[in-house]
């Protein structure tokens, strides 16, 4: 019996019901029809959106618009016979692959010209095609404004409902997945988000609540935002329930700002209704709606401010069913990943600056100061080779490949053991019996006639997510992300030196680790010191009591400044812990900036900054008898350039671990630093007059944030005039671009050091000769 | 499945979503006689070809419906919330045995005769508004048998 | 077999023990695995292959060896001596077969031994699983034919492969 709903059931959402089925052939023919054409089994009439799914437009259509001309322009196919000539498309790129393939051998080929035009015609007629799959994003929308009007009566409610670029395509099959998902969003804004007139009006808004939907197209991408003007999302109800579902404890949300906290909302589990409602309370929570999302490469975010409204951006690819992907092989197996979450591809050799390290078999890669978490192909896949299993991962390849791929905003590198081209591969489900694991999103056929797995980056993170919860958090955190490390977990490195108690230091602050073999040990004037990269490194016990005579080896932690390095010996590597770390400053002991606990224990964190200061006051004392901080400042042209007066510098975090972090190393580079936990008490000293040279200032604080404080800073303070240094964990182009439009001078990652001095330097010294010219002007 | 019916179900369902959608535009402009003689168009429309293709028990809620809106139409009654209500519970009534039809390729049985009183009670004029105390029908009043698996109306 | 068969394949392949009426005949084509003669209803087999190349798995199920491409469409191969829980197949000896099934709309090659006739076997002589079988046999059959002194066990495609995917 032929179904007609039954397009392609493999595509759908998992447990979808046969009203849905329905929806999508609903959606699948659009239709205008005329009453004269119903009775009638042949002409099918007109393919375009119904203007009436549009409010606005359909008063004003014409009482009898229907069919007529269009009819004479479009055609209504069914969507098998589409789906058909797809398949057939697909095939047909897979045999141009393959040519292609071929020729590619034979680069003198009589077929190279004929098979050239071929390619461009199965690329045109692919396009063609992937066109009559395209649908307006209205007809998702089909529904809601009977669903918005029968909930506005239900719930006595006034809401709005605006919905724009309805006409926006998208490929039909990628709209039959995103429409429940969008329909609950929906309702969840109607019935959870706008309030009751009377509320409303109490809040002194209009007694009518908006539901705006937006969509457009963005690059390959679809965007679809769902907004309301209603009450945002209930924080301290969100917070009761995330300790009540033991998501996070009192003290970790303590750390976390507004947003981190409601991206608590897509986690498995999560329902903020209080009462299950016969709208929205049907047991599908965000959870479910982000996981379809993401199940098609899509990515959701949300920005919420009680008391005003949420919007939900969601972004989705336009087609899921020709993508282009990158072909890597492992453990001689070769493997598809999608193009769209590839960011880069980082060749790491087994020596040098670009090598994988391992810290107790976690392998991590530096890239571009940014510590970027790696997981091996062959490892998670369980294919490694057993001999490559007892090699040592440093000897295993003379270069290894590392994918970087994104998802959400969180990075990480596959590492892989071959990259070969790119290729347009047509996606087609896996088999049911593999459809439970979650690495693979699909399976293709190559232009060599192989059948490969397509790897999901979503599944892959949610994987290696499971260590690291907080992956999920901050894929849909965006913005939050990127300006703020507040409140995130750091990544540590936890060892042993001298006594019991375990040592931790933040991993980003190391460069690498070395075991030093302690017969390389040279010593000059009690100054331990090894070869280090063609230089002399000193190395410091971290404790007294850590041994570095004798025969073996021990670990080092090695931290680099520009020229400079240093060895922090320590008696062995524990571990690398992810914690948000709550220190307890502790001013006892140097060398110990406070102590934090981690993985339930006791653990000192090591301030590194006394260290380098130690190590480097000694080494320039034995080599030059120049104190560092002259050397520091010439290097960085800071104190140098006028006069011997230090510069003055405002360092204002509310984070007390960069705070520390950061002020020994402004100190030791020949700065004088005060250092403020917020914005506001920044501008109580700027009030009583305090004079400074240069302001670094974190973005994201509570009360007052990086850009709010710099407006303010500017908007004629005493220090309008006074540089500013923004701070931020890494930074995309628009938030340099705002931090500039706010007055910023510089935008530096937090834990770029190098950076950090030298823009310091450039601005002050920038700032000198600019002055200097006025006043030579003059 | 006739390839009748199956043209049928397709066209149905169309017009089943317009109609949602016009209810909801009508609703929100009473007025607009373009609107309501598009919607008594597609009513009489489902209504005739349900009589064409031998499906009484959508014909007769489908006639009954259009019996309400023709009234609207004529201008001698007022479109209220209520009155939409009622035509949007007769839509999905229709919504209901469309899917039957769909499922098992003959209409399934039920009963619908509390909503079909409804609309002649308002056609006839015998009620002012419609009253509250007369809940719809579950969706389990209309297909006794319980085989099929239906949704409820409006969902 | 007459059309009207057929049709009675296409719509209750799933059990082909719906089919025995007097006077019927079908055809199997018999498989061997460890020695045991299989009979497939023909009409379930979309194509027999020798050897393939199959793309590994990782992660699947240990019955599964892979993927493998047939003419554009991608085919879940399964390794019917692993699914039963049997010694994997000399490699030497034999090389090995694949029967190409289509369930549940997508394709699966059942990786044998070795591929023998195509039988055809009058209804009259089908008899029920008897209970003695073994048991890994018994939940994969619908039933067996008695040869001049051999059994051939009826795969049930649909039970082989719903018992893989649990």
């Amino acid at each position: 019996m032929e179904k007609p709903s039954s397009g392609d059931p493999d595509l759908k959402i998992g447990g979808v019901l046969s009203q849905d089925e329905l929806d999508a052939l609903e959606a699948a023919f659009q239709a205008a029809p005329g009453p004269e054409a119903i009775a009638e089994p042949v002409a099918e009439v007109a393919a375009p959106p119904p203007p009436a799914s549009a409010p606005e437009t359909s008063a004003q259509e014409p009482q009898d618009s229907q069919s007529g001309s269009v009819s004479s322009q479009s055609l209504r196919v069914n969507v098998d016979v589409l789906e058909n000539l797809m398949t057939l498309v697909s095939e047909l790129v897979l045999n141009r692959n393959q040519l292609l393939q071929i020729l590619r051998a034979h680069s003198e080929s009589e077929f190279s010209a004929p098979l050239q035009r071929l390619n461009q015609v199965v690329s045109d007629l692919q396009e063609g095609v992937m066109k009559t799959r395209m649908q307006p994003i209205g007809a998702a929308w089909a529904k809601l404004p009977r669903i918005i009007r029968d909930l506005s009566l239900e719930l006595g409610k006034k809401i709005d409902l605006d919905m724009r670029g309805q006409d926006t395509e998208l490929d039909r099959q990628v709209l039959d997945l995103i429409k429940d998902p969008l329909t609950h969003m929906v309702r969840n804004s109607g019935d959870h988000g706008i309030e009751t007139p009377a509320a409303r009006k109490a809040a002194g808004k209009s007694e009518t609540g908006k539901i705006v939907l937006n969509a457009f197209h963005e690059g390959g991408h679809i965007i679809i935002q769902i907004s309301d003007d209603g009450k945002g999302l209930p924080l301290e109800r969100i917070k009761s329930k995330i300790i009540e579902k033991n998501l996070a404890s009192a003290e970790e949300l303590a750390e976390m700002s507004p947003n981190q906290i409601q991206q608590f909302i897509f986690r498995a589990g999560f329902s903020t209704a209080e009462k299950v409602t016969s709208v929205s309370g049907r047991g599908v929570g965000m959870d479910v709606v982000r996981t379809n999302i993401e199940k098609i490469g899509g990515s959701i975010e949300l920005k919420s401010k009680e008391g005003s409204g949420s919007t939900f951006t969601i972004k989705i690819p336009l087609t899921l069913a020709i993508v282009s992907a990158l072909i890597v092989e492992s453990a001689k197996e070769r493997f598809a990943i999608p193009q769209l979450s590839v960011r880069e591809l980082v060749m790491a050799t087994s020596d040098g600056e670009n090598r994988i390290e391992h810290i107790k078999g976690t392998p991590v890669f530096r890239l571009r100061n940014h510590l970027l978490p790696l997981v091996s192909l062959s490892t998670l896949l369980k294919i490694d080779t057993p001999a490559a299993e007892n090699t040592l991962p440093s000897a295993l390849a003379k270069h290894q490949y590392i994918v970087v791929v994104q998802v959400g905003t969180s990075d990480f590198g596959i590492i892989v053991d071959r990259v070969y081209d790119t290729e347009e591969i047509v996606v087609k489900p896996v088999a049911k019996i593999l459809r439970n694991i979650e690495l693979f999103s699909g399976n293709t056929i190559l232009g060599d006639g192989t059948v490969i797995m397509i790897l999901d980056p979503n599944g892959i993170a949610r994987q290696i997510g499971e260590v690291d919860t907080d992956t999920k958090i901050d894929s849909a955190g965006r913005e939050e992300d990127v300006l703020s490390d507040y409140g995130k977990k750091t990544s540590l490195l936890l060892f042993s030196a001298g006594d019991k108690t375990p040592k931790a230091v933040p991993l980003s602050l190391v460069a690498r680790l070395e075991n030093v073999d302690l017969t390389t040990i040279e010593r000059s004037s009690g100054q331990m010191m090894v070869q280090y990269r063609g230089q002399l490194m000193p190395i410091l016990p971290l404790d007294p009591s850590v041994s570095a005579t004798g025969e073996g080896e021990k670990p080092v932690l090695v931290f680099s400044d520009k020229n400079n390095s240093l060895g922090l010996m320590v008696d062995e590597i524990i571990d690398i812990a992810e914690e948000h770390i709550h220190i307890q400053l502790d001013s006892g002991q140097s060398g110990v900036m406070g102590s934090a606990i981690i993985s339930g224990k006791a653990t000192d964190i090591i301030d590194v900054g006394y260290f380098l200061s130690k190590a480097h006051k000694g080494w320039f004392k034995d080599h030059g008898d120049e104190p560092f901080s002259s050397e520091g400042a010439k290097r960085n042209g800071a104190a140098g350039s006028n006069g011997h007066a230090k510069k003055r510098v405002l360092l204002v975090d509310d984070s007390p671990f960069f705070r520390n972090m950061l002020t020994p190393l402004l100190s030791m580079a020949g700065y004088s630093v005060v250092s403020l936990e917020s914005a506001l008490a920044a501008m109580k000293l700027c009030d009583k007059g305090a004079e400074f040279d240069i302001i670094i200032s974190d973005i994201e604080m509570p009360d007052m944030d990086g850009f709010q404080f710099a407006q303010k800073v500017r908007d004629n303070s005493l220090w309008k005039d006074v540089p500013m240094v923004a701070l931020s964990s890494h930074a995309t182009p628009q938030d340099v671009n705002r931090g500039m439009e706010m007055g910023f001078s510089g935008y530096v990652a937090k834990f770029d050091r190098e950076t950090l001095l030298n823009t310091l330097s450039k601005t002050l010294s920038d700032l000198h000769a600019k002055r200097h010219q006025e006043g030579g002007a003059q | 499945m006739d390839d009748l019916i199956t043209e049928f179900l397709t066209e149905t369902n169309e017009s089943l979503e317009e109609l949602d959608l016009d209810l909801v535009n009508l609703e929100q402009n009473p007025n607009d006689k373009g609107l309501l003689s598009k919607i008594f168009r597609l009513m009489h429309t489902i209504k005739g070809t349900c009589g064409f293709l031998g499906l009484p028990r959508l014909e007769k809620v489908a006639h009954h419906a259009e019996n309400v809106l023709g009234r609207f139409r004529d201008g001698d009654l007022e479109v209220t919330a209520e009155y939409v209500t009622l035509i949007f519970e007769s839509i999905d009534r229709i919504k209901l045995i469309v899917r039957g039809l769909e499922a098992e390729g003959k209409e399934p049985q039920g009963d619908d005769s509390a909503l079909i009183l409804k609309l002649d009670e308002v056609y006839e004029g015998k009620v002012s508004a419609m009253p509250n105390d007369t809940p719809t029908p579950p969706p389990s009043h209309a297909c006794p048998r319980g085989k099929t698996q239906f949704r409820g109306p409006g969902s | 077999m007459s059309e009207q068969a057929q049709m009675h394949v296409q719509q209750n392949g799933h059990d082909p023990r719906g089919m025995t009426m007097h006077g019927q005949s079908r055809d199997f084509l018999t498989i061997i695995i460890a020695e045991q003669r299989f009979g497939i209803p023909i009409l379930q087999v979309q194509d027999v292959l020798s050897q393939q190349r199959v793309t590994r798995v990782p992660l699947a199920p240990p019955e599964v060896a892979g993927s493998l491409n047939l003419r554009g469409r991608i085919v879940t191969a399964i390794d019917v001596r692993r699914r039963l829980g049997m010694e994997p197949r000399n490699r030497d000896s034999t090389r090995e077969m694949s029967v190409v099934v289509e369930y549940d709309n997508e394709l699966y090659s059942l990786i044998i031994d070795k591929v023998g006739d195509v039988l055809t076997l009058q209804d009259d002589n089908f008899e029920n699983t008897p209970g003695a079988l073994d048991p890994a046999w018994r939940d994969i059959s619908s039933g067996v034919y008695r040869l001049d002194g051999e059994l051939l066990i009826i795969l049930d495609v649909p039970k082989f492969l719903n018992t893989v995917h649990v």
